[in-house]
């Protein structure tokens, strides 16, 4: 097992994220992240409702050039993951964590794919304020242009692909990983900006 | 060991390698095929063999995230910090006089890493890392092929793409040693020469003699030799992949378009094998016999 000593905290760098997790500042009752996040039922009503708001739809425009003899295809990303310098060195370093990071990146593109909206997004570790040696991991959304219930909505949705395919990955892990698969769990935010 | 006084030559290579970084940095990995090549073949002509394994290895990270970024688009983001760091590593190794074990050891990790991506969904669930199986499977194809050599006189055998696609499917399944990852990448240019040969032979239905001793024979008593040697020489190594890198643009000038890429019926039918090119198949025949 690799060591998760490489967890920085890297906060300083995306200031200004509004936190929904762990607290009642919002209007909603949220108990979303560590373990309290596990799955959440989304009302079926409420998820159709959203499927059929005007959101931005995600267009992919393609097109072609000729260089060197060589034809050359151009199709644009519907998912551009941003991930933080330490994020991305343990995901060089940690095939665990590798592991887990694809299956936030899965469960984000299975979300764009579903619900047709674009969104920009960040993965980064973060310290707790409270809790020294606790290092954050934290997957952090913006859906621009979309109302504040809708994008309430929006992060349900999310957060119940995204902790329903760790919870999958989890079950059919060995038992080597499975430790380290938790610990990643207990350690994942989604959080959304404003 | 590069001469880095001959500034003039490092300038125009540092250009094609900066051209290939940026065409990966912006997901346009046909363009960064078309930079490796231009590197390739910038070092042919500048006889640089140290800056020709850089190209040969941009050149098929380039072929990985083109199927990744095609098939695996789900998990892309993740897999482009693999190639991120491997190419900044190799990008420092180049700005340092290149020593030749680490360019291999970082493709070694890359290989290692980007497999992992290759792989559906259910294949992560149940492959494990088993490296001595692979030695084992290796072994045995090395040898299937040294007994079925005279089979490439045929132009339209498959053994390459055959034993490739072997070599792909284990190590992606079971992972590999630095010595895999070698061979890989030797049979893979190996791959890419082939067409060439069979188009050099042309209208013949088998490759002469001469031919089949100068592009196919001693590559494949080489590499078989290389693999089953405990030893792992660099640089013996180096300059056999650059004579068939070399024979391989040589050919590409003479005959490029080989046949068998020109055909809209065989591209269609070309399989979708992950790090495996488009195979001289029996379907060339076909279509030969069809136009007689």
């Amino acid at each position: 097992m690799e060591s998760t000593k490489d967890l920085a905290d890297v906060s300083w760098a995306f200031p200004g994220i509004y936190h929904y997790l762990n607290n009642n500042t919002s209007s909603q009752n949220l108990s979303f992240g560590t373990n309290a996040t596990g799955i959440i039922d989304i009302p079926e009503k409420e998820a159709s409702t959203i499927r059929h708001e005007t959101l931005e739809k995600v267009k992919i425009p393609s097109e072609t050039n000729v260089l060197d003899t060589m034809q050359v295809e151009k199709t644009p990303l519907i998912l551009n993951l941003v991930f933080s310098k330490e994020v991305e060195n343990l995901i060089m370093r940690e095939l665990t964590f590798r592991k887990f990071i694809i299956e936030i990146e899965r469960s984000l593109n299975e979300f764009i794919k579903r619900e047709n909206v674009r969104l920009e997004n960040k993965i980064f570790f973060e310290e707790d304020w409270e809790i020294p040696d606790y290092t954050k991991l934290v997957l952090s959304l913006n859906f621009k242009g979309i109302p504040f219930k809708q994008k309430m909505s929006l992060w349900k949705m999310i957060n119940t692909i995204t902790y329903g395919r760790i919870k999958s990955m989890i079950s059919y892990s060995s038992e080597d990983l499975i430790n380290r698969f938790q610990e990643l769990r207990k350690r994942f935010f989604i959080k959304l900006e404003m | 060991m590069i001469d880095m006084n001959n500034s003039f030559h490092i300038e125009i290579l540092t250009q094609d390698l900066e051209y290939c970084i940026k065409a990966f940095e912006n997901n346009k990995f046909d363009i960064m095929n078309i930079a490796a090549n231009r590197l390739m073949e910038n070092c042919m002509f500048l006889e640089n063999e140290d800056i020709f394994l850089v190209s040969v290895i941009l050149k098929d990270i380039s072929n990985d995230y083109k199927n990744i970024f095609k098939y695996k688009e789900e998990i892309f983001n993740s897999a482009k910090v693999i190639g991120k760091e491997t190419i900044k590593s190799i990008k420092a190794n180049f700005h340092n006089d290149i020593n030749i074990e680490n360019l291999w050891q970082d493709f070694q990790k890359y290989t290692d890493k980007i497999n992992e991506f290759h792989k559906d969904e259910l294949e992560s669930e149940v492959y494990m890392k088993n490296t001595k199986f692979t030695s084992i499977i290796f072994k045995k194809i090395l040898k299937f092929l040294e007994e079925n050599k005279e089979s490439f006189k045929k132009i339209n055998n498959t053994l390459i793409n055959g034993v490739l696609g072997v070599m792909v499917r284990i190590m992606k399944n079971h992972s590999c040693t630095l010595k895999e990852t070698m061979v890989y990448l030797y049979f893979k240019l190996l791959a890419i020469l082939h067409p060439y040969i069979i188009e050099k032979s042309y209208p013949e239905k088998e490759i002469n003699v001469d031919d089949y001793k100068e592009y196919l024979e001693g590559h494949v008593d080489f590499i078989v030799s290389f693999y089953l040697n405990d030893s792992l020489e660099f640089k013996k190594y180096n300059s056999e992949l650059w004579q068939i890198g070399k024979q391989y643009r040589e050919l590409y000038f003479l005959f490029n378009l080989p046949r068998i890429f020109a055909k809209p019926q065989f591209l269609e039918q070309v399989p979708t094998i992950v790090r495996v090119p488009a195979a001289p198949s029996k379907q060339l025949v076909e279509n030969e016999e069809k136009e007689d």
